[in-house]
């Protein structure tokens, strides 16, 4: 199929802590289509933020992505590299892991942007929010001039100049040029006044304003793909509404391809076409969003969604899954399902590994794809593990 | 799991069958509660010539708690909700205003009253991580409370009894006499703490056992009878333990994790401990103040089904503090929603999410999304911009900067949605933060065609000529200029947020 | 108090690093001399032989000029020879200049130096926490006082400061007994081990000192328990101690003090350090009670530095060694302690 934008294959970070080795995301395969959203979806410690910096390469030690290939789709590229890294090119397709080191920290910015959920934190508290736009776009600017080459981009960019910037200070850091399309950004993403708020600093913000205000850096190298992980998380409801529409109108404009990682199912609702559900580093159920929300095969989806009340209809109890979430020690996971613990409907089958499964799916040509022995079969009663529902709470 | 429960609306001590009359069954009574931080006014900043500012966290709010409901406090982040549970429990000093709890004023009390209102109040936190000392076991956690109050002690009402069985060999009068104070280790039934003796014939002389740690029994000889006695052996400390134990049973972990750390639970886990810690002063009134924000939904599913088991059983009132609509609506019998420190409307569960009366009750239900396939691609209807600061509060009514349906005044004609725009002019216009050189550029009509194309008639005049003044850099000429003729109700009237006779409030002109 | 994980964090971080265990041997090493002294020293320390002093060290000798005259052919002649001094064996790190065993004195001077740097820290602690925690707990007037008098007292130099207080006060020095003498142990193991007998039956504590040391460095504990006694009063289970109806009081012994352990341990080991350095300047200068001390001795051997070296040297290589020990030990527990007793864990 030639409308993925990216394609992510057996994907696996592992960290190497005093405790042991983590396994934080663990086999993770999804695709992500031309202009769709596509949602990641579970608990803390599921691996999603993980997932998310394993595309950008931006893991950090004792962190490392063991293996998996990421394809991203970008004919220039694919053309430029089929003779040096003929292992890296499949048709349009690139591996973004098999690349070059300098060639992937390009592709940050005109391939994929991130936005995170901390706005305060990712912005500098000592920069003016437009000039730190305005880096953003001098930065891609200058890429783009000079793409191939690391070392012109940063000409002009680098510690020298630094340097001598802060002995003599002048504007001329980030150019004029930059510094208007920093203002039209920001006007892009919905902050009044674009240029007055762009003098201002991150301080002098709200929460959903300097939301906008990370969106709009993001949107300086025009992205392919944008990485939102928990964008709305720390933000109210009304403002996370206002985000989430600046999200699905940046998303239809710029015809960019968005991975939405959250916790928050009605999130998930809102914006995606298609959703990955992840489970102590896998992803245990993906499809289309009918099918995961309204044909759930996993325990652990049908879980989730029984766990939280309704809006509209309060139901007097809930239905949660009993347990906490796994330690994802490798020493401690065993063989079996990882959800096997927790799950109301283990059986004997699930003392083993299980590999991703077709389910049944609504939509054609959308996959649905379960990690669980109940895409092929049904529940038997008599297979059923003993203490298979674990007590209320487990110990550790 | 499975639900069998009826709707929430039919349980006993629901507030949707209740009526005014009810009124008198308040447990806690709130009136014009106030709670302002001043902010600044120290040494640096007298030196430097900043005036203190006050933030006006809670400004004036009324409402009751009935016995036996949820009420549940909701709002978005600084809105005050917080501040309001823990001002009201005195864990904060109150600006003003009275709770009065059980009828007796909270900010009045002495030591003493202030000590059974400590023991008969209690609140659970958010964060499941801060709210648990990291230097004591979860045991001692759980046991402070009854450590401070150095309980627990016999209550006099609770009758002590025995319920003998005699073994063989035994054929003399047996008479039992058991200690008064049985009840702090036992729990009493009815009114009574029962505890099972057994006497039988030891290898020389009859002997005597109950099936108790912390109890005892002795055996004396009285002539031709045997007597009895159960004292209470346990020193208080192991009695607090054990009852420390059987609160984290109750709370669904294990009575014998008493000697863990904080650190060696899970978020849900400690939250748990966190209720525990609560319930062991056996209180009658507890503050959840986001309990379930910082868990996992799957965990947080636990921790409110746990709520509304403890809630049943020990006949507990709650007040429900939280952002999260959908766990206000499951939990809740009646909800206040709180704006910039007042509440904007109050009532039963049902009525506030079926049909809200509030537009910003409304527009916040509009907000959350829900988690179905229906929600897909919904576009909602978004309040635009921020919240303004508390330090500095819109007059009159505090939400009608956002509002989409700010009432227009009554002699002039504007569609609503234009009425809003005007508004937000104005408020530029008097913020001083409308750029002159923007109107110069264009000219006072070009700019209020571009900016308010819907605005025409007497109306349009007025704006342009409001305009002409900002050109000329007369902020406050405009700024009276467009007051004239567009001041609203909603700016110079605050609503009435009093409760109604069935306790519920709407403080929205719109419903005068 | 100290739970299994902090035990695990400490000896973790003892396997990991080669100078933690340094400096636990250090520190270890010199707790046993101190408190072992009777047994330790090969000679009562304050014994004065002068026919034997400035004897070098085992290895070295000293070379010395020496005068004879004599009636020859009934003129008196006078001759300068240059004759070396040898060590002797039971002297093994020389006498000094009244023939006092040098070794012996670094062994007593420990005591004093260990003795004066825990007490004193103790005192400076004690003294300090309970300022900074009051100050921090109650904000406010309260703190702004305390602290505005912890400010000035900080701006006085702490020797100068140290000095005007023992001027004020005297040199307030307490004999206490030898605990091993007392028990009469001390002779009899001795002799066993054919040691010289007749050690001091008691050691002078120098009271002004410790008390001066801890007045003059409980600023350092009051500005970290004000730190964090401030962070503490404003987490959850203070505030529901205080829904549960815990007292103040209660509250700054139960929680307070409890939380902010990890830093004022930390703090105290280095004052330690810092407290043995001064206590050995103030001897140095004179103002100690006693003359065992490592200070004290540096100071006598200072005249005789170009000719017998070793008189001020083991004691300052003591001074050295005590100080580095107790450093790293102090290190060693920041490193254990300080990541968070809350390491959250997980990815």
């Amino acid at each position: 199929m030639a409308d993925e934008i990216l394609k992510v294959r057996n994907l696996t970070t592992r960290f190497f802590t005093e405790e042991g080795q983590v396994n934080a995301v663990e086999g993770v395969d999804f695709d992500v289509r031309d202009g769709e959203v596509f949602g990641i979806v579970g608990e803390s410690g599921s691996g999603k933020s993980v997932t998310a910096l394993s595309l950008i390469d931006l893991v950090e030690t004792p962190g490392r992505i063991t293996e998996g290939e990421v394809w991203y789709r970008d004919a220039e590229l694919a053309d430029e590299h089929r003779d040096s890294h003929p292992e890296a090119v499949d048709g349009d397709y690139v591996d973004v892991r098999q690349l070059p080191e300098t060639t992937r920290r390009w592709l940050r910015g005109p391939a994929f942007a991130t936005i995170f959920q901390d706005p305060m934190s990712s912005l500098n508290p000592t920069i003016p929010v437009g000039e730190q736009i305005a880096e953003a776009v001098e930065v891609q600017r200058r890429a783009r001039a000079n793409p191939r080459r690391t070392r012109s981009r940063t000409q002009g960019y680098g510690l020298g100049r630094l340097l001598i910037d802060s002995v003599i200070p002048s504007r001329n850091y980030v150019s004029d040029e930059s510094h208007e399309r920093a203002v039209e950004l920001l006007d892009r993403v919905g902050i009044p006044d674009p240029e007055q708020r762009a003098e201002e600093y991150p301080h002098e913000f709200s929460g959903g304003m300097l939301q906008r205000a990370m969106v709009a850096q993001a949107l300086a190298g025009e992205p392919d793909v944008l990485i939102a992980d928990e964008p709305t998380t720390a933000l109210d409801v009304t403002i996370q509404a206002q985000i989430l529409n600046l999200l699905t109108e940046l998303q239809e404009e710029e015809d960019m391809s968005v991975v939405l990682i959250t916790h928050n199912l009605g999130v998930i609702a809102r914006m995606c076409q298609r959703v990955g559900v992840m489970y102590a580093g896998e992803v245990v159920e993906r499809g289309s969003l009918e099918d995961v929300f309204e044909n759930p095969v996993h325990p652990y989806t049908e879980g989730l969604l029984g766990s939280i009340p309704d809006l509209e209809d309060p139901a007097p109890r809930l239905s949660p899954i009993e347990g906490n979430v796994p330690s994802l020690l490798d020493s401690e996971m065993g063989e079996k399902c990882y959800f096997a613990d927790r799950c109301p409907k283990a059986m004997e089958s699930c003392l083993h590994r299980i590999d991703e499964r077709d389910a049944p799916s609504t939509l054609d040509g959308v996959d649905h794809k379960v990690r669980c022995v109940l895409a092929d079969r049904e529940y038997d009663e008599s297979e059923a593990l003993d203490g298979a529902t674990a007590p209320e709470v487990t110990d550790d | 799991m499975t639900e069998t429960a009826p709707d929430n609306a039919d349980q006993p001590g629901s507030a949707t069958d209740r009526t005014a009359a009810d009124d008198a069954d308040a447990l806690l009574e709130v009136r014009s509660l106030r709670k302002h931080y001043q902010d600044g006014g120290g040494l640096l900043d007298r030196v430097l010539g900043r005036e203190a500012t006050s933030v006006k966290a809670v400004d004036g709010i009324d409402f009751d708690v009935r016995r036996g409901e949820t009420l549940g406090l909701v709002g978005e982040s600084g809105c005050g909700k917080s501040t309001t549970g823990e001002t009201l429990l005195r864990l904060r000093e109150a600006t003003g205003g009275t709770v009065a709890f059980d009828g007796e004023e909270v900010f009045d009390m002495d030591d003493e009253s202030i000590a059974s209102f400590r023991r008969r109040a209690q609140i659970v936190f958010q964060d499941p991580f801060s709210s648990l000392d990291p230097r004591m076991t979860v045991g001692a956690i759980v046991a402070e409370g009854m450590r401070i109050h150095g309980l627990p002690e016999s209550d006099p009402t609770v009758a002590t009894a025995a319920e003998l069985s005699v073994g063989d060999g035994i054929d003399r009068m047996v008479e039992v006499t058991v200690a008064d104070d049985l009840d702090r280790v036992i729990d009493a039934d009815d009114g009574v703490a029962r505890v099972p003796v057994s006497v039988r014939m030891g290898e020389k002389s009859p002997e005597a056992s109950v099936d108790h740690d912390l109890l005892g029994a002795t055996v004396e000889e009285r002539e031709a009878d045997l007597h009895v006695e159960v004292t209470v052996t346990g020193s208080k400390g192991e009695i607090r333990r054990a009852k420390a134990g059987r609160l984290l049973e109750r709370v669904g972990l294990s009575s014998d994790q008493v000697d863990r750390y904080p650190h060696e639970f899970s978020g849900g886990q400690r939250q748990r401990v966190g209720i525990a810690r609560a319930l062991a002063l056996d209180p009658e009134f507890i503050v959840l103040d986001e309990p379930v924000s910082a868990l996992d939904v799957s965990v947080q599913a636990q921790v409110l089904n746990l709520l509304d088991d403890l809630q049943e059983e020990f006949g507990l009132t709650y007040l429900f503090i939280a952002h999260d609509l959908s766990v206000v609506r499951h939990i809740c019998d009646r909800v206040a929603v709180m704006y910039l420190g007042k509440i904007a409307e109050l009532g039963p569960t049902d009525q506030i999410f079926e049909n809200p009366d509030h537009p910003y009750t409304k527009a916040l239900l509009e907000s959350v999304p829900r988690a179905e396939v229906a929600e897909q691609g919904r576009r909602v209807a978004t309040l635009a911009g921020d919240v303004p600061s508390p330090r500095n509060p819109p007059s009159g009514c505090r939400f009608r900067t956002r509002c989409p349906k700010v009432i227009p005044p009554e002699d002039i004609e504007i569609e609503q949605s234009t009425f809003r725009e005007v508004m937000n002019l104005r408020e530029t216009v008097e913020a001083g933060s409308l750029d002159p050189e923007a109107v110069q550029e264009v000219g006072a009509q070009r700019y209020r065609e571009e900016e308010l194309p819907a605005l025409d008639g007497e109306n349009a005049a007025v704006v342009d000529s409001a305009l002409e003044a900002v050109a000329d850099g007369d902020h406050a000429a405009a700024a009276a200029t467009l007051r004239e003729r567009f001041e609203t109700v909603c700016e110079t009237t605050e609503p009435d947020a009093t409760p109604d006779a069935s306790g519920d409030v709407v403080a929205c002109h719109l419903e005068d | 108090m100290i739970s299994p994980r902090t035990l695990r964090n400490l000896r973790k971080e003892l396997r990991s690093s080669a100078l933690a265990k340094i400096g636990i041997v250090l520190v270890l090493a010199m707790l046993l001399v101190a408190t072992l002294a009777p047994f330790m020293a090969l000679h009562n320390p304050t014994n004065q032989n002068l026919e034997e002093n400035n004897l070098p060290p085992l290895g070295f000798s000293r070379a010395t000029e020496e005068t004879t005259s004599e009636m020859q052919n009934g003129s008196l002649v006078i001759k300068n020879e240059t004759v070396l001094v040898n060590a002797s064996a039971s002297h093994p790190l020389g006498t000094n200049s009244l023939g006092q065993d040098v070794y012996s004195r670094a062994v007593y001077g420990a005591r004093t130096s260990m003795m004066v740097g825990v007490l004193g820290t103790l005192l400076a602690a004690i003294l300090g926490v309970s300022v900074g925690l009051i100050a921090g707990f109650y904000r406010g007037r309260v703190d702004d006082a305390l602290m505005r008098f912890a400010d000035i007292s900080l701006a006085f130099p702490s020797l100068v400061l140290a000095i005007a207080l023992i001027g004020l006060w005297g040199r307030a020095a307490v004999d206490i007994p030898d605990p091993f003498v007392m028990l009469g142990v001390v002779d009899p193991v001795r002799s066993a081990l054919g040691l010289s007998t007749g050690m001091p039956d008691s050691f002078v504590l120098p009271g002004t000192v410790i008390v001066v040391v801890g007045l003059v460095n409980w600023v350092w504990f009051a500005r970290i328990a004000r730190g964090e006694a401030l962070s503490i009063r404003e987490e959850e289970y203070v505030k529901a101690a205080r829904a549960l109806g815990a007292s103040d009081l209660r509250i700054i012994g139960r929680h307070v003090l409890p939380n902010a352990t990890t830093p004022i341990l930390v703090l105290a080991t280095i004052q330690v350090a810092a407290i043995i350095l001064l206590e050995s300047s103030l001897s140095f200068l004179g103002f100690s009670g006693t003359t065992l001390s490592w200070g004290f001795d540096i100071s006598q051997g200072r005249a005789y530095l170009s000719t017998s070296w070793w008189i001020a040297t083991v004691p300052g290589l003591a001074i050295v060694f005590a100080v580095i020990g107790v450093n790293l030990v102090g290190d060693w527990l920041r490193d254990a302690l300080d990541p968070g007793i809350e390491g959250e864990g997980g990815v």
